[in-house]
This record gives C-alpha cells, structure tokens and sequence, in this order.
C-alpha cells in the first residue's frame, strides 16, 4: 500500500488500532535496545578509547595543522580545507559553467562544438580520471608545475563546470520560447534578449540544482586526497596511520562531518525550491 | 541599512588578517588572504542587499561570489524587466569584480613554479605499449600491458555490474518504504537515503574497507577473508551508495503515477503488495528509466574510485602501468577512453529499453 503525492491512501484506522500499533513498535524497540545493551558484548573501554582519539584528533581534522607559517596555504588542512577547495572551485565552475552552457546554445558551430566536446567529454570520464589528467599531464603539456591545491581547484572546476553548463542549458531552456521572442520582436539583439530577459529568468529557476551540484562538489573534494592535497579525507587517513586501532571511529567521525555540512546545505536547497515561483519547471539531464 | 553590517564585515576581515599576518605569513600570502577576504565581503553584502530588497538570497550569494556576472546581467534576477545595477551597486561590483579577479590571477601565478623547467619538455608517444610484452627487471617478471588493462577493465565491469544490480533491488525497496503508511519505517529509510546520499563515496569505501572489520567479532572477519575482502567491500560501499539514489528516483516514479490507479486496484481486490507488483511499478519504472540511467552510469564512474582501497581495476591498472613504464600519456588516455566507449555503451542501452518499453500511443 503506497501513498500517493497526497500522504497514505490507508482510510485513518480507529484510535486503538493505532495505540496498538505504536506499542507494538515501542515494544520492539525496547527488544532491541536490550538486545544491544545487554545480550550484545560491548568492549566499553575500546569505546571509550576511540571517543578519545576522536576527540583528540578532532582539531586535525577540521583545520589540519593551521597556523603553520611556511607551509603552502599558512597549512590549513581538514574540514577547513575542503570547504576552501569547494569554495575556490564553485567560483570558478559557475563562471565556467555559464559560459559553456551559453556557448552550447549557441547558433555559432564554432562555439557549440567545442562546448558539446567539452561537456560530453567530461560528464563521460570519472572525476578521478580528470583529477590524474589534470595531476599528471598539465605539468607536462605546460612545461610548468603547479601546486596539489591549483591542480585539484582547476580539475574540480573542470569537472563540475561540465555538469553546471548542463544545468544553465536546461535553465535557459526552462524560460518559455515566447519571452525571447517577444524580446527578439522587439528589436532587441539576441545578446541583448540573453542579458536582460533570458538569463536573470533561468538563474532563478536554477538554483535548487545549482545547489544539489554543488553539495555534489563538496562531496568530489574528497577525491583531491588521491594526489595528497592535505583535505578532510587526507587527514582521517593521516589520523588512521598514527592511531592504527581506531579506523572505524575516525571514519565515522569523517563521515559525520561531511554529512553535517552536505545534509544543512540539502535542506537549504529544499526550502529553496519551495520558494520558487509556481509552475517554474526544469528538467537536468543528468 | 545592510552597510554597518558590511563595514562589519569588512573590519572582522582586517582583524583576521592582522591575526594571520601575527601567526608569521609573507606579504603575497596576506595578499591572498586580503583578496579572499573582498570575495567574502563582497559575497556577503550582494546577499544583504537581496535580502533587504526581498529577492532569492541564496542566488545573490552566487552572483557575489562571482562578480563579473552581475556586470554581464542587463537585467536583475528577481527584480522588474530593465532594472539594472544603481550607481553605487555598479562601482561596488566592478571594485569587488577586479578584486577577484586580480587575486585569482594572483594566486594562480603565485602557485606556479616557473624555477623548475626551462626547457621544453619533449615526450615520445609510444603506442605500442599496449600491444607487446615488456621484462621487467625490479619484479622479474613478463609484463603485457594491454592484458593488464583489460583486466582491470574486467574487475570494472563486474563490479559496475553487480552493485547496480544489487543497488537496484535495495533502492526499490527503500524507495517503497518511503512511502508505506507505517511510520517507523518510513522514517528508516528517509534516514536511510540521507545518510548514505550525504556522505562522499571515498569515506563510505574506506569506513568499509578499514573500520568495519576492527569491530566485528573474530568469525565474521574469518569468513570474510576468506575471499579478496576488498572487493566485497568495494561492491557492497557502491551498491549500498548507488541505491540511496535508486531509492529517490523509485519513489518520485512511484508518486508520479496517478493515485486513481491504485485506488482502482485496491478496488478490484488486489492486496496492497499485489497493487504495487502488478499496476504501480511497472508505470513507474516506466516513467524513471532515464533518471536511472543516469544512476548506472554514475555507478559505473564512480567504480573508479575503489582503487583508493587496493581493488585493481581499470583506473588502477592504468597506474600500474605508469609506475612499471614510467609512460603516463597512454594508459590514462587508453583507460580514459574506455571509460567514455563504457558510458556511451550505458546511454545507448537506456535508449533502447526506454524505447522498447514504451507503449504505444501513450507518451512518458
């Protein structure tokens, strides 16, 4: 029995079918809860011990070793690290983004191809691919080295930008044919129609996906640990090398962490889209 | 006035860079730090403008952090066709925008190391890497490089496969346990799909991986290194990841079909199990087959990252190679290429089935 958009299809049952039913989950509950605190055998100093190390470490893991003069980036490293690399690489792939989706849309083949190639590419390749490409052959094509955090901004930027020139066509997309239009009959160049009719429309309808993609981004610069940039996941592993017995604690810690900041941002985005004017309707193809 | 809260803003800035310059940083780092400090600000008062005019706070935060497209905009999200950029909003946005990006060019040149290469770097190809047996002297052993990938492209295709599989079977029924009329089950898998949605794939492989088996009794870590441990562990981090998604896509299928169609079978005495089998998945698998496509194929890039925990798939045998030839343009070319024929494979079968299992006459 499935509820539809509507809530359950199941008539409201009577006052004490319900009371009956919540005690009997109550009941189970209480079975195991007695089961994990009683029957199971729980090492309570190996508990205690990983709270410990957690706690201990948890300075590590959200700002590395910060204030550590020479070090690239003054050695802010951790939570507070990723959450720059997202920052730095949600700037650059908006702007990348945006052009990539408008040069998509555009009638020019000289511009669309390049940004077909460009989408098609990437959205096709793993990110982790992307991250070597850019890690290990930038340096070469260039004949110039760059630092771990350059080479993971630009190839997260890269990335997401691919999948941000996607959203920004569907957001164009998304703004009814006959704006652009009237705007074009108007006399208004097709320049003109993009900057002041078209564009500040599809912004605005694409928020909660700008959102969901970045909350995506957040989560890929976990990926940077790959090629050593000191992030939050790089540290858990560094923490895990020092403290061998307590991986499944500190792993957890991590994942709290990153689930904290990605859960906040869903829920923004959640209460983004219901604020969005009705009938606006946008499909990613994702 | 949202400009006390700017020039506050603005201060706490100047301290913290007061601050930074005291924990021991050379000018060009306190640059950086300085110019970072104007994207904020700037970020931070384009939001208290939209909010003091009522507009989507949330989007001005986006066009602060990224200037030049305020100056591109004629006209302003949210606000009446041809309103554009007052006087003093445009010299803030152009003073913010050159801030920006000067200190991104900045940063950029700083980060790059001109001292190390001089010269040219000259690279020859060879392509024929892949086609010929190599003697290894360090392991004293026969390489064949192409058999090495296609191993590893072997391991990918099984373990893209299986997870899906089994990330498919799991997501259906979290997705319909999302939306049966008994509460606690409900909320276990909400809770389901946002835990496991919200957390990078990379620490769910290596909670896996390194933390579960240092808490499960002695038995269970027996029988599981019975096996490569690191693919059962690899699969199940992907399935159990790929089908808190699946899960989502099930259920806005399953709310997609109109309420009227189990109601009518309700009606003819199916029971509630019956309904869902017979009339209401099979329209809202229907209805989902693009969305969960694209989930395959998220699933199957995002294969690529069990190598992080030793399982030598395509990506990683792409390393391997490197490291034992030190030649790095054509195992990553050759892997990345695989990747995209795989993907491309993957969007030509949905194709396919959407088209197969469209009915006739009637559009999805």
């Amino acid at each position: 029995m499935v509820g539809g958009a509507g809530g359950p299809v199941v008539k409201r049952q009577g006052t004490l079918v319900r009371i009956i039913t919540w005690v009997a989950w109550g009941l189970l509950g209480l079975g195991f809860l007695r089961v994990l605190l009683v029957s199971a055998t729980w090492d309570w100093d190996f508990v205690r011990r990983s709270l410990h190390v957690v706690l201990e470490n948890l300075p590590l893991l959200l700002v590395g070793r910060f204030p550590a003069g020479q070090e690239p980036l003054w050695g802010l490293g951790g939570l507070g690290l990723s959450v720059l690399l997202a920052l730095v690489a949600m700037v650059g792939s908006f702007g990348f983004g945006l052009v990539a989706g408008i040069a998509r849309l555009s009638a020019r083949p000289y511009l669309r191809h390049p940004a077909v190639l460009y989408i098609e590419i990437i959205r096709g390749t793993p990110l982790i691919m992307v991250i070597f490409w850019f890690y290990f052959f930038l340096p070469i094509v260039t004949g110039r080295n760059f630092s771990l955090f350059t080479s993971a901004v630009v190839s997260l930027t890269m990335f997401t930008g691919a999948y941000l020139a996607e959203i920004v066509r569907a957001g164009i997309q998304a703004v009814p044919a006959g704006q652009r239009e009237a705007a074009l009959a108007t006399g208004l160049t097709s320049g003109q129609v993009l900057r002041h009719i078209v564009l500040p429309q599809a912004l605005q309808i694409m928020i909660p996906a700008l959102v969901s993609q970045f909350i995506a981004l957040f989560k890929d610069t976990s990926l940077a640990f790959v090629i050593g940039v000191t992030e939050l996941m790089a540290m858990a592993q560094a923490v895990n090398n020092r403290e061998i017995y307590y991986p499944f604690a500190i792993y957890l810690t991590v994942g709290l962490l990153y689930f904290i900041a990605c859960f906040a941002l869903s829920r923004l985005a959640r209460r983004l889209e219901r604020r969005l004017p009705p009938g606006t309707l946008m499909e990613v193809p994702s | 006035m949202a400009w006390w809260r700017a020039g506050a803003a603005a201060v706490a800035g100047m301290a913290l860079l007061v601050l930074v310059i005291w924990w021991g940083m050379d000018g060009t780092a306190a640059l950086r730090m300085g110019a970072m400090g104007a994207l904020l600000v700037s970020a931070y008062s384009s939001q208290a403008r939209a909010q003091r005019k009522g507009q989507s706070p949330a989007l001005w935060l986006l066009l602060g952090l990224f200037p030049p497209t305020q100056l591109f905009l004629g006209s302003l999200p949210g606000r009446p066709a041809g309103d554009r950029l007052d006087r003093h909003e445009r010299w803030a946005t152009l003073l913010s925008a050159i801030l920006v990006l000067g200190a991104a060019t900045w940063t950029v040149l700083t980060f790059v190391d001109y001292t190390h290469r001089t010269s040219p770097i000259t690279y020859d190809f060879d392509w024929g890497l892949f086609f010929s047996t190599r003697y290894d002297a360090t392991t004293g052993t026969t390489l064949h490089y192409g058999r090495m990938l296609l191993s590893g492209l072997r391991v990918t295709i099984a373990i893209s496969c299986i997870s899906a599989a089994v990330a498919l079977v799991l997501g259906t029924l979290v997705g319909v346990a999302r939306l049966v009329p008994i509460p606690p089950l409900r909320l276990l898998a909400a809770a389901y799909v946002e835990f496991f949605r919200n957390i990078p794939l990379l620490v769910q492989l290596f909670f896996w991986y390194f933390g579960l088996t240092t808490v499960t009794p002695l038995w269970v870590n027996k029988f599981l290194y019975q096996y490569p441990f690191e693919i059962i562990a690899a699969t199940v981090g992907l399935a159990i990841y790929t089908s808190s998604y699946i899960a989502e896509v099930v259920r806005a299928g399953i709310q997609a079909v109109p309420r009227g169609h189990l109601e009518a079978a309700l009606a003819t005495g199916l029971t509630g199990p019956q309904a869902l089998r017979w009339v209401v998945l099979p329209q809202a698998f229907r209805t989902v087959i693009p969305p969960l496509g694209s989930q395959l194929l998220n699933n199957l890039k995002n294969s690529s990252l069990v190598m992080t925990i030793a399982v030598a798939d395509l990506t990683w045998n792409s390393q391997q190679i490197q490291a034992y030839s030190f030649k790095g343009f054509e195992p990553t070319t050759a892997a990345t290429v695989l990747y995209l024929a795989m993907s491309l494979a993957i969007a030509g079968m949905v194709h396919l089935v959407e088209r197969w299992s469209a009915v006739p006459g009637v559009r999805s």
